[in-house]
Order: C-alpha cells, then sequence, then structure tokens
C-alpha cells in the first residue's frame, strides 16, 4: 500500500474506532486469550483511549494489518475480555527496535480505565508467561522495558519470567508521557533480556568498557562467546564504510542509534547523527554499536570523547544482523536533565544501575558531559531491604 | 474443603512475594498493609484459583483482606 493509501486507510480505521467508542460496562470477570480477528475493534478502541490518534504504528487501529500482523508471527497478541466480549486490556510480544529478527519485545499492556483497579493487567502478563514465552516461533528472545519510578513492571518483568537487567536508559522518557503519575523529571528504564536460544559469534570487548561489560556477561551463564579484548589503538579498515541505521522518537526526544558494523567513517556518523539530533533539540541519543568487529575500542574512544558513557550489554540485540550477535549501549545527553526517581527491584539491577550511573559521572569529569540530576544515593538503591532480591533462576521459583 | 490460613501461607512465597515478607505475615492482618504489593496480590489469588479450582473475582478478592479472610473462602468453595 503506498504512503497516501496507507495514512487514508489509518485515517478511516480511526474515524470508524471514533464512532464507534463506547464505555464498558465495569465489574465483569476478565478472561483472556491469544487474538482472533475479532478481537480487533476491541484492541483499536484500546489504543484510541489511551493514545488517542498518536499511536505511531498503523497496525492497532487498522483491523486487517493487526489480523495480518498476528498471522504473520510478526506480533502476538493476547487480549483481556470481559463477559459481554469487550477487550478490557491487552499486551504483545512483537518486533520492534532489535535488529535481531528473532529478539521480540515485550509489552504495550493496555487496560481500558474501567479496569485499572482489576487484575487485568496481571493476567494478561500470566497468559504470556504461561503460553508465550519460550513457546512462540521464530523467537529466540525477548527485551522489554520496565520503568524505574516505582517497581511494579520491574517486578513483573522478572517475576516467573526471566527477564534480566542488562541496561539502563538514564532519563530515556519525558515527564509528560507518564502525566498524572505525580512525577517530576525525565523517566529512566531499564532493558531486561531473556534469552531462549543461545546464538554463537564473537565478541570484541572495547578496552574502556571492559570491566563493565565483564561484570554483566555473568548473567547468562549459558552465552558463550569467543572474547577479545579490543585495543583503542586498532583501527577500521581503510575505506571501510559503517552500517547505520537511525530512529527518532520525535515525543521523546531520543534517537537511537544501530551500528552493525563499524568502518572507517565511525567518528563522522557519530558526529552526524549528534550533530542531527542536536538541531532537532533531542535530549538523548542511544548507540547500539555490535561488538563484531576487532576495532570496537576505537569506536568506544570515540563515542567517550562525545561524551557517552555505558548504558549497557545487551546479548543478542543484533544477532545475524551484525558484525557480531551483541551490542554495546551508549547513550550521550545532549543536555542537563532533571531526573524522576530511580529505584530497583533486583540486586541486579541496582548492579546494573551503579554501572551506568557511576560512568555518566565519569564523562561529566572526564568529558565535560551533561549532568543527570538528582543522581540515587548508589548504596540505597534496592530498597527497601525486602526486595533485595536476586533474579537469577538459580535463586528458586523465578 | 477446610484449609487453613497457615497453608496459605505457605503459597505467600510460591506465588512471588518476597521470603521475608511471607514469613512475617500474621494471618489475621490485612495482606496489603503487611508489604504485598499490586504485583503479589493478584498473584496469590490467581495461585489460589490454580491450585483450588475455584474462581475469585477482583471484586471479591479485593474484599478478602486477610489470610484467615482467604482461608474461609476458599475453604467455602473448594
Amino acid at each position: 500500500m503506498s504512503g497516501d493509501k496507507a495514512l487514508a486507510r489509518r485515517q478511516e480505521a480511526i474515524a470508524e474506532l471514533r464512532a464507534n467508542y463506547a464505555e464498558l460496562v465495569p465489574g465483569q470477570k476478565v478472561t483472556t486469550e491469544a487474538y482472533r480477528p475479532e478481537h480487533a475493534p476491541g484492541v483499536g478502541r484500546l489504543f484510541l483511549q489511551v493514545y488517542a490518534d498518536d499511536y505511531p504504528v498503523d497496525e492497532p487501529y487498522v483491523p486487517e494489518l493487526l489480523t495480518e500482523a498476528n498471522r504473520s508471527g510478526r506480533i502476538h497478541t493476547i487480549v483481556a475480555r470481559v463477559a459481554d466480549g469487550s477487550v478490557v486490556g491487552q499486551g504483545a510480544v512483537f518486533r520492534s527496535s532489535p535488529p535481531n529478527p528473532r529478539m521480540y519485545e515485550y509489552g504495550q499492556i493496555l487496560v481500558d480505565k474501567a479496569y485499572r483497579n482489576s487484575f487485568a493487567a496481571y493476567r494478561i502478563h500470566l497468559f504470556a508467561t504461561k503460553n508465550m514465552f519460550g513457546q512462540l516461533p521464530g523467537v529466540g528472545a525477548l527485551y522489554g522495558e520496565a520503568v524505574c519510578h516505582h517497581l511494579v513492571t520491574q517486578k513483573m518483568s522478572v517475576t516467573a519470567s526471566d527477564f534480566l537487567a542488562c541496561g539502563l536508559q538514564l532519563g530515556l522518557m519525558p515527564e509528560a508521557a507518564y502525566a498524572g503519575e505525580g512525577i517530576e523529571g525525565r523517566v529512566t528504564c531499564f532493558i531486561h533480556i531473556r534469552l531462549d536460544e543461545i546464538l554463537q559469534g564473537p565478541l570484541c570487548i572495547p578496552a574502556c568498557w571492559r570491566e563493565q561489560v565483564e561484570a554483566t556477561l555473568p548473567t547468562w551463564p549459558h552465552l558463550t562467546r569467543t572474547i577479545s579484548v579490543s585495543d583503542p589503538g586498532l583501527a577500521a579498515p581503510e575505506g571501510s564504510v559503517s552500517s547505520v541505521s537511525v530512529r527518532h522518537f520525535d515525543f521523546a526526544g531520543v534517537s537511537r542509534v544501530h551500528i552493525a558494523a563499524i568502518g572507517a567513517d565511525f567518528a563522522d556518523c557519530v558526529a552526524r547523527e549528534l550533530a542531527q539530533a542536536r538541531g532537532q533539540d533531542f535530549t538523548v541519543v542511544q548507540f547500539f554499536v555490535s561488538l563484531g568487529d576487532a576495532w570496537t575500542g576505537q569506536a568506544a574512544e570515540v563515542l567517550r570523547r562525545e561524551g557517552g558513557f555505558f548504558a549497557g550489554f545487551l546479548p543478542q540485540w543484533f544477532g545475524p544482523a551484525g558484525n557480531g550477535p551483541d551490542a554495546l549501549l551508549v547513550q550521550v545527553l545532549l543536555k542537563p536533565i532533571p531526573l524522576a526517581p530511580i529505584r530497583t527491584f533486583t540486586e541486579r539491577g541496582a548492579a546494573v544501575a551503579r554501572r551506568v550511573i557511576l560512568d555518566q559521572q565519569r564523562a561529566c569529569r572526564e568529558f565535560g558531559a551533561p549532568q543527570a540530576a538528582p543522581l540515587p544515593d548508589l548504596d540505597a538503591l534496592c530498597q527497601p531491604k525486602e526486595n533485595a532480591k536476586q533474579d537469577t533462576p538459580e535463586a528458586g521459583k523465578e | 474443603m477446610t484449609v487453613s490460613a497457615l497453608q496459605l501461607k505457605d503459597l505467600l512465597e510460591e506465588a512471588g512475594v518476597q521470603p521475608q515478607v511471607a514469613q512475617a505475615v500474621d494471618p489475621a492482618q490485612p495482606l496489603l498493609k503487611q508489604g504485598l504489593d499490586s504485583v503479589d496480590f493478584p498473584a496469590f489469588c490467581a495461585l489460589l484459583e490454580q491450585r483450588f479450582g475455584i474462581s475469585l473475582e477482583e471484586e471479591t478478592a479485593l474484599t478478602l483482606r486477610s489470610l484467615e479472610d482467604f482461608a474461609r473462602y476458599v475453604s467455602e468453595r473448594a
């Protein structure tokens, strides 16, 4: 479908959802099931209620697109329904940011306002844990993002799900995205990853972030890698070209830059993307760098000189789409930012947060990178104490 | 079938409640005032539904405050 036709169809579908919009009857028993085509209007209605017509993807609004996405396996939608057939909630496992075609995102949990005090969200999550995680064809890994201003999403990510914290996106989301939650400042989000299959591949760790990567690696005991440490003196072959893809999130003021291969033009690519982001008055630029090239060390130094700091090690983020399967996440703040409170549910998450925050402070000291404040007390991150829980499978039920 | 509050207390950890929190629960006191949160509570209810083959609607569950309340409810229906 052409761009004009797709836009027209989206607008037509949204108009239809608006015309048929009705409030739901509260208090009915909630059950969950996998998506069927007849659920499409109910899913569209939910997105309309929560995002109005602003959600940047067409599928949720356009029934035939959502049905096709579910049929093809690009999206696996879970719906929560009540006795009269209404859709009161939804969640999804879906293709999103990772270049690895077998790494899907888990999230998009939306619940109708009449059912926010019900267990609908939990039931959707329970359905996913029992019927989807580790069982979907074509899905070898999952990632999720969990906000840090409260612990609910973090807890759902690790409880019975085997999602493990490996990255922290400092000040990722604007305060406006959480209007009504009474928070001030940009919201920080964890990245959690669950691996159901292990891909082989090289791992070239930049010398400057060796400590951080090696501290994160044992999170997945079965992740086997041929590891080398990349010296910053080793340059990419002359004339080689970086493989770069960029996505801008205007509402959040965030640019996500994926570098699947590091070429001799890497520094120019970084400078260009930063300049473009500054020109758009963005706040955060994230570089996801494939760790397969022997010259990752020099690339890391380029990013450090730009004020970049370690924000995570993401196993299999690139999969076969990068020169190495894994990604280093480096974040650059383009301006000083106020931060919403950062709370961590697990000791593993707290350790990731400490690594990231300490390196961000280094970037400020060494390269004058913009400050993010207030930062949490690093010694008190995993509070209250009863939540100081390890999220490893060895710890028991998880 | 009679189910005791102490039997249900043993299920708290299985539902994902932190061991320290679960072990300290007083069966006569409201669960939500003893450290269970908005994930623990539905997880515990879902486990009771599964374990005892009962239906526990949200509106009902929210009227059951203590483990003793839950034990009475389950005993009457299981």
